[in-house]
């Protein structure tokens, strides 16, 4: 049974307004083309050349897409497509959450500190599946700081990456 | 063979290099690990990778990816024999007649079949590439400007109609990819929709887009699709019990001969066209080896041939996509792709010069896809019992190592945060494509090559001084340039009569 957290599309009307979205963005990126600049070699075709021909075919394609899906709603599901599409939208916005503020945090806290807390902000509700919770918080330490170590060592040490650092290399 | 022997010494000697050595050692391990994790392919892998190029060289970094590739392949049976979940979908064939030996308690057996079948596919595959690979490239040479133009059009064409269900939409992903490509400075001292963005006037990072879309999707899947998977621990065997049943005769050995023959054959014809890939190389050895058998019926009831046929035939798409990949710059598959990407980044130019101008790089390529196969060989029969353990690895677990992984190889793009935002939402619209259907393949592919394509279109078109007709009409450019678009009207009108047919037959029932 879906939870209230999942959200059920129907996949036929979704590709129809996805492609929709599309065409009227490579629309507006076509228009764009005009605005580019002119040709000044000889035999150049200039900067909106190649880029008309991309925008162009994909409009044709999403074009095509749109009066199939209109049309002929009987061909636009492809043989064996799924009716529907299920999205735990929830899930999906709390780990693009996560990484967004990951992304944020990691020059001020430090490299160290936030990957833990990232992984085990993941980690314990997946051990938690099985195991109760202390044995999971345990688990995902025991996962985690590892992982930062390995991490440090392949990125920072072996690939000579900056990371924005807090205390490891005072030790390693 | 002047090619050969002009090459050989050079390419022996870099191969002679104690650090290139550890480097395909390690591909190769890595390799297989990724491979054992359930439902990790290689693109997914070498996209994890990526980043590791940074630190090499071209010789290294080409090497690497190739070992990482082939023991991709290899590695992804293993989770398919021992717990029914192929490690990519190339192994999906496997799991019929591989998971049918394990419950047989012949679970050792099978992995060795596994192994000895990926050897042999990537060996002998490796042998038709040198001979395929120059013929194709020296014939290539004669190729100008708008012909490798037309050669890009007719690669995009085949990618697009390949991947996934439905070639509208793989096209229309061709096309974004493509349009993708353009954004940026033009080399022309023009911009291409950065709408006064700073951060878009060198384009989208190649390192981005391969994370974003080969890996992102992946990421999110395991995190948020499989966040609370509980695999049947009943159903996993154990790959170590050795008795007189697991282990491999000559009798057996040259009873797979003819298997491994037709199913290198069939892995290498399939790699060279770009887009099939090793799923269809798989599953087209698969049922033409039971074809062949005098016992079809006896086919997912776990016997060896059943093993054999589409684990040689996936192995063997590895050096048959570099065909294309390295004489034409049309790659063949996500990880054809990243190779592709991977030497685009170094600064080498695939296409038919490369043989010319970098033979001893070429043959290196060669020679090294057989000392690739010796260890995948030697690491395959030393660490079953590890490898073992790696696919038992529980699918929700993975995700968070995936994200993270993501998370540092697309801040080690230049120590910039925006880079992991933008594969963020890369990936994200990523997820959400392959939800629906709109294969993301494609656009990584559209993307690597449409600087190609337009930098051979830009010259094509600045030596015939902007004639239109004397780039697309010349004779091999009109005839290739046809050949696309009846790909294009045939693959559509296919899709069609497949849906007509699924239509008549659900009405009949």
């Amino acid at each position: 049974m879906p939870s209230s957290f999942e959200l059920t599309l129907a996949t036929r009307p979704t590709v129809l307004i996805t492609t929709s979205l599309i065409f009227l963005g490579f629309a507006f990126l076509f228009y764009e083309t005009f605005n580019m600049m002119k040709p000044i070699l000889p035999g150049y075709p200039g900067d909106a050349f190649f880029p008309r021909l991309a925008v162009g075919y994909t409009l044709v394609v999403g074009g095509l897409i749109i009066i199939r899906g209109v049309l002929l709603p009987r061909f636009a599901a492809a043989p064996g497509e799924a009716s529907h599409v299920i999205v735990n939208w929830l899930e999906f916005l709390s780990v693009a959450a996560l990484v967004l503020i990951y992304a944020q945090v990691l020059p001020p806290v430090g490299f160290e500190i936030t990957t833990l807390v990232f992984m085990l902000i993941l980690l314990v509700p997946r051990f938690a599946v099985e195991h109760g919770l202390l044995q999971s918080v345990i688990k995902s330490v025991a996962l985690a700081i590892p992982t930062v170590l390995v991490l440090y060592g392949v990125f920072a040490l072996l690939l000579g990456i900056h990371l924005p650092l807090l205390f490891l290399p005072r030790y390693i | 063979m002047d090619f050969f022997f002009n090459n050989i010494g050079g390419a022996l000697g870099a191969l002679s290099s104690v650090n290139l050595l550890l480097i395909m050692f390690g591909g190769v391990a890595i390799g297989i690990v990724l491979g054992a994790l359930p439902g990790f392919g290689s693109s997914q892998s070498l996209a994890l990778l990526f980043p590791l190029s940074f630190v090499m060289t071209v010789d290294q970094s080409i090497l690497f990816f190739l070992a990482v590739y082939s023991a991709v392949e290899y590695g992804s049976s293993i989770p398919a024999i021992l717990i029914r979940t192929p490690g990519s979908g190339a192994s999906a064939v496997t799991v019929l007649d591989g998971y049918a030996m394990a419950r047989q308690g012949l679970a050792k057996k099978a992995l060795r079949i596994s192994l000895f079948s990926a050897v042999i596919g990537g060996t002998t595959s490796t042998l038709i590439f040198i001979i395929a690979g120059t013929s194709l490239g020296h014939a290539a040479l004669l190729f100008g400007p708008s012909e490798l133009f037309a050669i890009g059009v007719f690669g995009l064409a085949i990618v697009g109609s390949f991947f996934g269900k439905d070639p509208l939409r793989g096209f229309l992903a061709t096309g974004i990819g493509l349009s993708m490509a353009t954004i940026g400075s033009s080399g022309f001292g023009g911009v291409r929709f950065t709408f006064d963005q700073s951060f878009l006037v060198d384009g989208i990072p190649l390192v981005v887009v391969i994370i974003a879309f080969l890996a992102g999707p992946e990421a999110f899947r395991l995190l948020v699709d499989n966040r609370r998977t509980v695999e049947d621990k009943s159903k996993v065997f154990d790959a170590t019990v050795s008795n007189q049943q697991n282990k491999i005769h000559g009798s057996l050995i040259r009873k797979l001969i003819p298997t491994w023959l037709r199913g290198s054959i069939f892995g290498t014809a399939v790699g060279i066209i770009p887009g099939a890939g090793a799923s269809v190389g798989a599953l087209l050895a698969y049922s033409e080896e039971k074809r062949w058998s005098k016992h079809p019926e006896k086919f997912g009831t776990g016997i060896p041939e059943g093993v054999a046929a589409p684990e040689v035939a996936n192995n063997a798409v590895v050096a048959g996509t570099l065909v294309p990949t390295l004489t034409l710059a049309i790659p063949g598959s996500g990880g054809a792709a990243i190779l592709l990407g991977v030497l685009v980044s170094k600064g080498v130019v695939p296409g038919p010069n490369l043989f010319r101008d970098e033979g001893t790089f070429v043959m290196t390529v060669f020679m090294g896809l057989f000392v690739i196969n010796a260890f995948i060989l030697i690491t395959g029969l030393v660490g079953t019992r590890f490898f073992s353990l790696v696919a038992r690895v529980p699918l929700r677990l993975l995700g968070p190592f995936v994200m993270l992984l993501i998370i540092a190889g697309s801040y080690a793009i230049g120590n910039y945060t925006a880079h992991i935002v933008m594969v963020l939402v890369l990936g994200a619209v990523g997820y959400f494509f392959e939800k629906i259907d709109i294969p993301v393949v494609p656009i990584v592919l559209a993307f690597i090559m449409g600087p190609i394509i337009e930098k051979n279109l830009s010259r094509a078109l600045t030596i015939s001084g902007g004639n239109l007709e004397e780039v697309f009409l010349r004779p091999i450019s009109i005839g290739i340039l046809i050949l696309s678009l009846a790909t294009f009207v045939f693959s559509i009108a296919t899709m069609l009569r497949a849906r007509k047919f699924a239509d008549t037959d659900g009405a009949k029932e």
